[in-house]
């Protein structure tokens, strides 16, 4: 017990106390299946904690071992989610697995930076390009399965931590930078100003660190191309994704459509002020206002019934086990534990932001869990099981390999 | 060390510095953001949030009841439900298709309705009166539909249909140009369009309350928010009439569907309405609330103006009833002399260069003032017209309540005419008309008009030894929250400039139109009691002639006047007369007025 990281462990506690308190305040007040959720969401803790406790223990070599068959296993029932899952709020996310209901993508969370870890901490000598498109396949096989879900928002979040694994395996930032910015064009490819004023940043950059010719024309022919194809691709959306992208552009397009959780979202926040209106309390909550206030939106049931102090209180419980993350990646002696502790600090980062971005009207709605906190089996377990399995590196940190 | 080159330790640190700075700066962005909404916009997003949950509601205040003058109810509000869809939350197909098919309504009748109310910004009403059947699916369905809501509204419901039209009017939905401002309407309100309902709207209305209420994000209704007490309805004003519902529907049914026509019965002792009857009609119950646009255009296409509520606002030429005015001029200018033979009839009368007919042809031989009413001789009129002239005849029928309005408490009333000199010169010019008018107007046809109600009042009048009241009808009210009764109005008469042996003598002439056996109105003789009356038969330029009956009864003391008017009737005796006669007779059964003998006799001849 000794061995773990004080500070994370008691951030990561006081986030699933916060997390039961709102969900039985969102959840209670009249019917009889309250206490339901707050039970199944407390055995959830209960059992994430116990997986933490346990994860904590092997040694570095273990985690090295277990990387690629974890990664296949990931991979097959991926495969079979897309098969037999089972469809909840128009997506196949679940698979019935006896009487758990498991999320795959919450596992791919999990092992796929696993593996790019033990992929990216022993091919140092090869060449950036290999490195790249190695890792490029490593995220991409069950980014493609969950795309296919379709499941927008954990997809969002595998894409930025290879990036930043890349950055940490001492990948050339101008390289990430080049990499990223077909995906920029793509992005602006629906104005013409903004891509051309894309286009003019990704030319003053690449001159000012000096790029050689052909990767300047590289870029700038990709860059072409996607901005060119992207409009086509943008057909092949979903109508809900197009929606909720459009909607994230200009939520007052559709005020009662899919703006409507944006707006309700930020009023809730809002309205609570400083101090928030109490727990239990919160008017746009209480009147069932809030889509999936106990899971997406929790955060605005805080922002209401606890008001600025509250929110600040839960971000600064982020903050401390983020920071914690990183400081603990910086320590670390073996490249795999640094990359691995980043990369997993770098999941929980996206997602408290994409999710407070979501309900404060910053980041479209993407439908991603606020670690901890929010109502939900799976991710509560994994981000546990993160948490757990970093304690297991720093605790040997001193290894090398 | 396998792996990585062994890395810097600044690049190390300076790679942790950034990661650092970039989570910093992630973390200010959410604290910017959330300074914003809930610091500095916190008041807006406050206010927000409690307009979001509660509605402010309208508690529709009912409208007065409307009671005929036993109590039986003419007009009340009724509780309806109302189907409604706020555009707002359940404009799309599938939500309209699925309301649809529980309210077995027309997909594209629903959409047009939406549209409507899109375009003013309104809830729309999908609707207005929905059956118990109905509005149970609606509220079975209730989770699945968005945007519906079931209203608890107030309908108008006149009871007696069609007999009540003209006389109590109906209400409508007020105008957008209605609300606000000096108005004390607002939207959906119902306002009296015609009518007593319009004549008395400022009583009959009440005032609005208002609720506030709870809503949840698909806008369906939650019940009142328990913190701000609803500010309750005040119910309008009940109003009682003078209309007697009985007799009102009789004279509906005597008159019959296929007649244009008009009735009014008087109490010619203090100027109450018993009846007052137009035909054809419509069913005011059809035009509250939302009343579709064909049945608008029905209405008042049709050519028979079912709209006009003939007893005041239509004037006819009044034929032979008229003589009784002349007659009466004739008396007090001294110019007809009781008792002496003056007039002999051949059957026609010349007059300059033209040939006047009575209507008999034979002629009614030697003809007196008596004879003159019974019979209805023309020739004594054509010749009574000339010797009075225009001018003394006009100003008699003015001082006798012609050609001005009687004064009854509903709009638009007409006043009929008297056609003076300077009105033909006017009309014809200088030398288009001649001294012959005096012929055609003593005997009520030409340019000379009148509504039946001014008819039904002279004759009550005459009965009534000279005493003319203003017919009125609306005369007490009564406050349910207050429990005040009052007593607004008061028999207003006037003595008529009639000498008491002018009106000894147009009454027994009266009396003798109905019982005489040469009487023109023997059709309205009720055994065991007197009638008095007068038959007409106005000339139509446009078709058959209108047959006009007055009469009331009984002839010593009358409790009763009437007034029938059948358009395109033919002669006043065959037609009008046995419809007075049956008003008659009700009434004066319900003031116990008929011998028992007799009402007995009558109701076993009746069937």
């Amino acid at each position: 017990m000794r061995d773990l990281d004080g500070p994370m462990i008691i951030g990561v506690l006081l986030l699933c106390g916060i997390g039961l308190i709102m969900v039985h305040s969102t959840t209670g007040g009249s019917g009889s299946d309250t206490s339901d959720l707050v039970v199944s969401q407390l055995i959830r803790i209960a059992f994430g904690l116990v997986a933490l406790l346990f994860l904590s223990r092997p040694s570095l070599r273990f985690w090295q071992v277990i990387a690629y068959p974890a990664y296949s296993v990931t991979l097959i029932i991926l495969a079979l989610v897309l098969a037999v899952g089972e469809t909840r709020g128009g997506a196949i996310r679940w698979i019935t697995l006896g009487p758990l209901l498991l999320q795959p993508s919450e596992l791919a969370k999990v092992t796929t930076p696993l593996v790019l870890a033990v992929f990216l901490s022993g091919r140092s000598r090869e060449s950036t390009w290999r490195i790249l498109g190695l890792s490029a396949l490593i995220v991409g096989l069950p980014l493609f399965f969950i795309l296919f879900q379709p499941d927008l928002g954990t997809a969002m979040v595998l894409a930025p931590v290879a990036i930043v694994m890349l950055w940490w395996a001492e990948v050339p930032l101008l390289t990430l930078f080049s990499l990223m910015t077909p995906l920029l064009s793509m992005i602006c490819a629906f104005s013409l100003v903004s891509w051309s004023g894309l286009m003019i940043v990704v030319v003053v950059v690449l001159r000012r660190a000096g790029a050689g010719f052909s990767r300047f024309a590289t870029v700038i022919v990709s860059c072409i191309a996607t901005g060119l194809l992207t409009p086509y691709v943008w057909e092949l959306l979903e109508e809900y994704q197009k929606k909720r992208i459009l909607t994230f552009l200009n939520p007052g397009l559709d005020p009662r459509g899919s703006g409507w959780n944006v707006i309700q979202s930020k009023i809730a926040v809002g309205s609570g002020k400083i101090f928030g209106k109490g727990l239990m309390h919160g008017t746009q909550k209480g009147l069932a206002f809030l889509p999936e206030q106990h899971t997406d939106f929790i955060f605005s049931v805080i922002g209401e019934e606890f008001g600025w102090v509250g929110t600040h209180l839960v971000l600064g419980l982020f903050f401390l086990i983020l920071w914690r993350g990183i400081a603990i990646s910086g320590i670390c002696r073996s490249p795999f534990a640094r990359v691995l502790v980043l990369g997993y600090t770098v999941i929980i980062a996206v997602e408290v932001v994409v999710n407070v971005g979501m309900t404060i009207g910053l980041l479209p709605v993407t439908g991603l869990p606020l670690p901890f906190v929010s109502y939900g089996g799976s991710h509560i377990i994994a981000a546990l099981a993160m948490i757990g399995i970093v304690q297991s590196l720093k605790r040997n940190w001193k290894e090398t390999s | 060390m396998r792996g990585f080159a062994s890395p810097g330790e600044s690049d190390r640190e300076k790679r942790q510095a950034g990661a650092r700075a970039l989570l910093v700066l992630l973390f200010l962005l959410l604290s910017g953001q959330l300074f914003y909404l809930q610091i500095l916009k916190g008041d807006h997003y406050l206010e927000l949030a409690d307009e979001n949950r509660v509605r402010p509601s309208l508690i529709r205040a009912a409208r007065g009841v409307i009671y005929d003058r036993n109590g039986k109810v003419i007009a009340r509000d009724r509780a309806a439900s109302k189907i409604v869809l706020n555009p707002a939350y359940g404009a799309d197909s599938t939500n309209v298709r699925f309301l649809s098919s529980l309210l077995r309504a027309d997909e594209a009748t629903i959409w047009e309705k939406i549209d409507w109310a899109k375009s003013k910004g309104l809830m729309a009403i999908i609707d207005h009166d929905a059956s118990f059947a109905q509005v149970s699916r609606v509220e079975e369905q209730r989770d699945k539909l968005r945007g519906v809501t079931r209203r608890l509204s107030l309908r108008r419901r006149y009871l007696p249909g069609g007999a009540v039209a003209h006389v109590v009017g109906y209400v409508a939905e007020v105008l957008e140009a209605e609300i606000g401002g000096e108005y004390p309407y607002e939207r959906g309100d119902l306002i009296g369009r015609a009518g007593l309902e319009r004549r008395y709207e400022s009583l009959l209305r009440g005032k609005n309350g208002l609720e506030f209420i709870q809503v949840d994000a698909v806008g369906r209704e939650l019940g009142p928010l328990p913190e701000r007490s609803a500010i309750p309805a005040i119910p309008g004003r009940d109003l009682k009439v003078t209309i007697d519902l009985d007799l009102q529907e009789l004279a509906w049914d005597l008159l019959g569907s296929d007649r244009a026509g008009a009735v009014v019965a008087l109490d010619p002792r203090r100027g109450d309405v018993l009846a007052l009857v137009s035909r054809p009609t419509f069913d005011p119950n059809l035009l509250v609330g939302g009343v579709g646009h064909e049945f608008w255009e029905a209405l008042n296409s049709d050519s028979l103006f079912p709209l006009l509520n003939r007893p005041i606002q239509c004037t006819f030429p009044p034929g032979s009833v008229f003589k009784l005015a002349v007659a009466a001029a004739g008396l007090e200018e001294g110019i007809i002399v009781p008792g002496r033979k003056a007039v002999t009839c051949t059957g026609a009368f010349r007059f300059g260069d033209r040939v006047h007919k009575c209507w008999k042809r034979r002629g009614h031989g030697s003809v007196d003032l008596y004879k003159s009413i019974v019979e209805s001789c023309d020739v004594f009129y054509y010749q009574l017209g000339l010797s009075l002239g225009l001018e003394r005849m006009g100003s008699w029928a003015h001082r006798l309540g012609f050609a001005a309005k009687t004064g009854i408490d509903l709009f638009h009333e007409k006043a009929g005419l008297f056609p003076s000199a300077s009105w033909y010169n006017r009309n014809y010019g200088r030398y288009g008309w001649s001294r012959g008018v005096n012929v055609n107007l003593a005997i009520g046809q030409g340019e000379v008009l009148v509504t039946p109600l001014q008819i039904a009042r002279f004759i009550g009048a005459i009965g009534n030894n000279g005493i003319m009241f203003i017919p009125h009808i609306g005369v007490e009210s009564f406050d349910r929250s207050t429990e005040r009764r009052m007593v607004f109005w008061e028999p207003q008469g006037k003595k008529l400039p009639l000498s008491e042996k002018t009106i000894r003598l147009l009454q027994h002439a009266l009396l003798g139109v109905v019982e005489d056996e040469h009487g023109t109105g023997k059709r309205a003789r009720i055994p065991g009691v007197h009638v008095a009356g007068k038959t007409g038969t106005a000339q139509n330029p446009h078709g058959d002639d209108h047959a006009w009956f007055v009469a009331y009864a009984p002839a010593e003391d009358p409790v009763i006047s009437v007034c029938v008017l059948v358009e395109r009737g033919g002669h006043g005796g065959s037609t009008a007369a046995p419809i007075a006669r049956e008003i008659l007779h009700l009434w004066l059964k319900k003031e116990g007025l008929l011998p028992e003998s007799d009402a007995v006799r009558e109701t076993s001849r009746d069937a």
